[in-house]
């Protein structure tokens, strides 16, 4: 895995959640940082330096599902993951819309976290290998249907295989 | 001509989509249950699925997950009357694409599946 794909924000106005899973990620080998407001998690995952952000619902100067609205604009790449106390259809139709890794109820055993979190890394990777491929592709100033391209959409397709295959989880 | 397999144990929603979706130059497979719906996947191009989620035998995410396995590029809408918080979450892990709830609008449907189809210049968001 390539760094940032250890990298983790961990976003929680909860200081005992965040205490909680800062010490978990760290125990997993993530580099983590952690934040309580919505405008702390943009400062921080604007920097793009993060392949996972774990952020809550709700938070104090705004909706957590912000941070999530405006990565999946400016950082595809970052494998976002909501997680709150209190669901609503709504607003887990909203993150699956917006393009969310997983959404996290809690309270969540740390098993769940996990699988979660390390789904979430693996995803960042393949999308950075995904974007390389085609970024390679781009380089070698082939056209859209060009020998490169086709051999890029072939890749594409077995990243997306493999990332089925190897996160070995069934919900 | 995009193709759309529509699953969904309920005949009107099948005959509905069918008329409304061929009507705009779509391709169109039904099927009744996700077995069925599996038959088809293995004999035929399908570029995206739309699917039911409470039907008998396999559900429409258990067949989300077998799209997602088999034919990864393949995009997925689930479509429920029966909405909930479990089945939403379940549809993120199984990277749905979209989760519509009945009773839809069938212009916006049709312009989610359209917005999504593989292969259009602006798709939706790839998962």
């Amino acid at each position: 895995m390539t760094n940032s794909a250890r990298k983790i924000l961990v976003v929680d106005d909860d200081g005992l959640v965040r205490e909680n899973v800062v010490l978990f990620c760290e125990r997993l080998g993530f580099d983590v940082t952690s934040c309580a407001t919505v405008a702390s998690a943009m400062g921080h995952a604007s920097t793009g330096e993060f392949g996972v952000v774990l952020a809550d619902c709700f938070l104090p100067d705004g909706n957590g599902i912000k941070i999530l609205e405006e990565m999946s604009l400016s950082h595809p790449d970052m494998s976002i993951v909501m997680m709150t106390g209190f669901p609503s259809i709504e607003a887990v139709i909203r993150s699956l819309r917006l393009g969310a890794v997983d959404y996290v109820i809690k309270p969540f055993n740390l098993y769940e976290l996990k699988t979660i979190l390390e789904r979430a890394a693996q995803k960042h990777t393949y999308a950075l290998s995904a974007r390389e491929a085609l970024r390679l592709a781009e380089t070698a100033g082939s056209g859209a249907n060009g020998p490169i391209t086709q051999d890029v959409d072939k890749r594409r397709s077995q990243i997306a295989e493999t990332e089925f295959a190897s996160s070995g989880v069934r919900y | 001509m995009p193709s759309l397999l529509v699953v969904d144990d309920e005949l009107l929603i099948r005959d509905l989509l069918y008329d409304f979706f061929t009507g705009q130059g779509w391709t169109i497979a039904v099927a009744e249950n996700s077995d069925k719906a599996i038959s088809i996947m293995e004999n035929k191009p399908i570029d995206m699925v739309l699917t039911d989620i409470k039907m008998p035998g396999m559900d429409g995410l258990e067949l989300a997950a077998w799209v997602r396995e088999h034919y990864p590029t393949t995009p997925v809408v689930i479509v429920t009357g029966y909405p909930s918080v479990e089945s939403a979450v379940s549809a993120i892990r199984s990277k749905v694409t979209d989760y519509i709830t009945k009773p839809f609008n069938i212009n916006q449907l049709y312009k989610t599946l359209e917005a999504n189809m593989p292969g259009r210049k602006e798709t939706g968001k790839q998962k």
